[in-house]
């Protein structure tokens, strides 16, 4: 099958402090394709280089070997292409309510899009299409963002990145730090972007039942090298290997092969919760079809 | 980019000189720089620069890694032995090119600065880089604990330095990681000239001052629950003993002093 690839990497190596004690390869000759899209997640331990990676993908830290092609083109060409890449490719840090700094949500929404140099109309249109996939109202706009509740801040930097309407949104560890309903609010969002504008999303997370529920592709991430890169399905069904590396498959994955063990006849490759409820219901269903 | 830093930094070790007692340390590094002031000529800086370099070679610490300590101070070193070239008129001059007219005499003046100058730096970087900032400041607490007794708050004074310090390094990561996060929305901090460059620091500033107030209260919050309440009647996780190490250092330091103190009087100044 073809594959139809918007970033691309190429032995892409990264070192941090070279030459002092501290030395540490982040990156090892990492080859990944991030489909076109497609919500690719990243997954892995702290420290195992999935932040480092993703912030090679927008040119913030350069390759010290290695390639980084956006739509086949080096975006390390020049410090043009550098800066242009970041408007294509979105990044969200971690806790990104941290980086909120101006007097009201609505120009901290518009910081991205006015660096963008669009004019005063797209910019205004870019805020409120932000903001109405971030869920945050309108009479917001006028707040200060650091009177937001936590998880609407969260909502508000995040959008403030989606206002550039980057073709590839990345997202470090979206939902840490979230209590359950910041977390579902966070991810509705993510797929309200995805489905309103058929773009890119790579998200990193160390949690498996997030990356079950919103990720088409996984790429595990282990001391600087793609260990597993594939499907959903593919990636889960390598458990032993994952479980060598610390990661475990989703919480319901397991507990509904404790129930197949158990007996009861589930189907393999359950990883979400709606997924497990179906056939949870279906098992029942047959069942009692099966006595009446 | 801050990530390079090494200056002040604190390299973990078991040499000789990460263990000797960190009240030793900045005694020793006291009389040093005191001694690198009173040299007057060659024989006694070359002495006192012995004993520098004998120091950060038994630290183990990595050449490169002193020397790159140094680099961001070439400018300053250049500078003032440049101004001894120009402007030390003593003594017989080399040549002339315009009115650049060094003299011998010039010429070694600002040899004699430059090595000053590189003992200076050496011996106190060696200090930060064999010695954690906590053990440090503990030290200083307990060096200058006898002016507790003229209500000089000591103990306050040293806690202050000791999370000021501590935070050093999160404050850099966090600039770091907030300059990142602006630049990737686009913000342009390189190029433009010095106002702008100035007014594209405010999304970095902003956030990271509110950083710091909410850091500043949690640590408050976190103290007060372990019921912190100052100096009086607070134990040591660790106490501080002199040992042989300490025993031997000062020797040599005493020793050296009496070297530049003779060397002084026996040779001609320079300087």
């Amino acid at each position: 099958m073809e594959k139809n690839s918007i970033i691309e990497c190429r032995g892409v190596s990264f070192t941090y402090g070279s030459g002092t004690p501290f030395e540490v390869r982040a990156l090892d000759s990492v080859d990944l394709d991030i489909e076109k899209g497609l919500i690719t997640a990243l997954i892995g331990h702290t420290g195992s280089g999935k932040s480092t990676l993703i912030q090679t993908l927008n040119a913030l830290m350069k390759p010290d070997s290695g390639k980084v092609l956006y739509e086949g083109a080096d975006i390390n060409a020049n410090k043009a292409s550098a800066r242009d890449v970041r408007f294509k490719v979105g990044l969200c840090f971690q806790y990104p309510e941290h980086q909120l700094f101006e007097s009201t949500v609505y120009k901290d929404i518009a910081f991205g899009p006015k660096n963008m140099g669009l004019d005063e109309a797209s910019v205004d249109r870019n805020v409120r299409d932000a903001a109405a996939l971030a869920g945050l109202d309108e009479e917001l706009f006028g707040k200060s963002p650091f009177e937001l509740s936590g998880g609407q801040k969260r909502r508000a930097a995040i959008a403030g990145v989606m206002a550039m309407k980057p073709e590839v949104l990345i997202l470090d560890e979206p939902s840490a730090g979230l209590d359950p309903a910041g977390r579902r609010d966070t991810f509705d969002m993510i797929r309200r972007y995805r489905e309103g504008t058929g773009k890119t999303v790579i998200i990193v997370s160390h949690s498996m039942d997030d990356v079950a529920e919103l990720a088409d592709r996984i790429a595990v991430v282990r001391r600087g090298k793609i260990a597993i890169y594939g499907t959903v399905d593919e990636v889960f069904s390598h458990s032993a290997e994952m479980a060598g590396m610390g990661l475990s498959v989703p919480e319901v994955t397991r507990i509904t092969d404790a129930l197949r063990a158990a007996g009861v006849p589930l189907k393999h490759g359950i990883y979400t919760l709606s997924e497990a409820a179906e056939e949870l219901i279906r098992c029942y269903r047959q069942k009692n079809g099966g006595r009446g | 980019m801050f990530r390079d830093i090494t200056i002040g930094r604190f390299f973990p070790g078991e040499s000789f000189v990460h263990r000797l007692d960190p009240r030793s340390k900045i005694l020793v590094v006291f009389a040093a720089l005191i001694l690198i002031f009173l040299c007057r000529n060659f024989y006694a800086l070359g002495l006192v620069f012995l004993f520098v370099l004998t120091g950060v070679l038994i630290s183990r610490l990595s050449f490169k890694l002193i020397f790159s300590g140094l680099k961001t101070l070439y400018i300053i070193i250049a500078i003032t032995s440049l101004l001894q070239l120009f402007y030390n008129k003593q003594g017989e001059v080399l040549f002339t090119w315009g009115f650049f007219a060094p003299t011998d005499k010039g010429v070694a003046a600002a040899v004699f600065m430059a090595v000053r100058i590189c003992s200076l730096i050496l011996i106190s970087s060696l200090l930060t880089y064999t010695t954690s900032p906590t053990l440090l400041t503990d030290a200083l607490e307990r060096l200058l604990s006898p002016l507790a007794k003229l209500k000089v708050p000591v103990h306050t004074l040293a806690m202050m330095m000791t999370i000021a310090l501590r935070f050093i390094p999160t404050l850099v990561d966090e600039t770091d990681r907030l300059m990142s996060a602006q630049k990737a929305r686009g913000a342009d901090m390189e190029t433009g000239p010095l106002h702008r460059r100035a007014k594209a620091m405010i999304p970095v500033l902003v956030p990271l001052f509110v950083n710091a107030f909410r850091r500043a209260f949690e640590l408050a919050y976190a103290m007060e629950c372990r019921c912190y309440h100052g100096g009086d009647g607070r134990t040591r996780l660790r106490v501080m003993k002199l040992g042989w190490r300490d025993a031997v250092t000062f020797t040599a330091t005493a020793a050296v002093a009496a070297g530049i103190i003779l060397f002084n009087i026996y040779f001609e100044a320079v300087i």
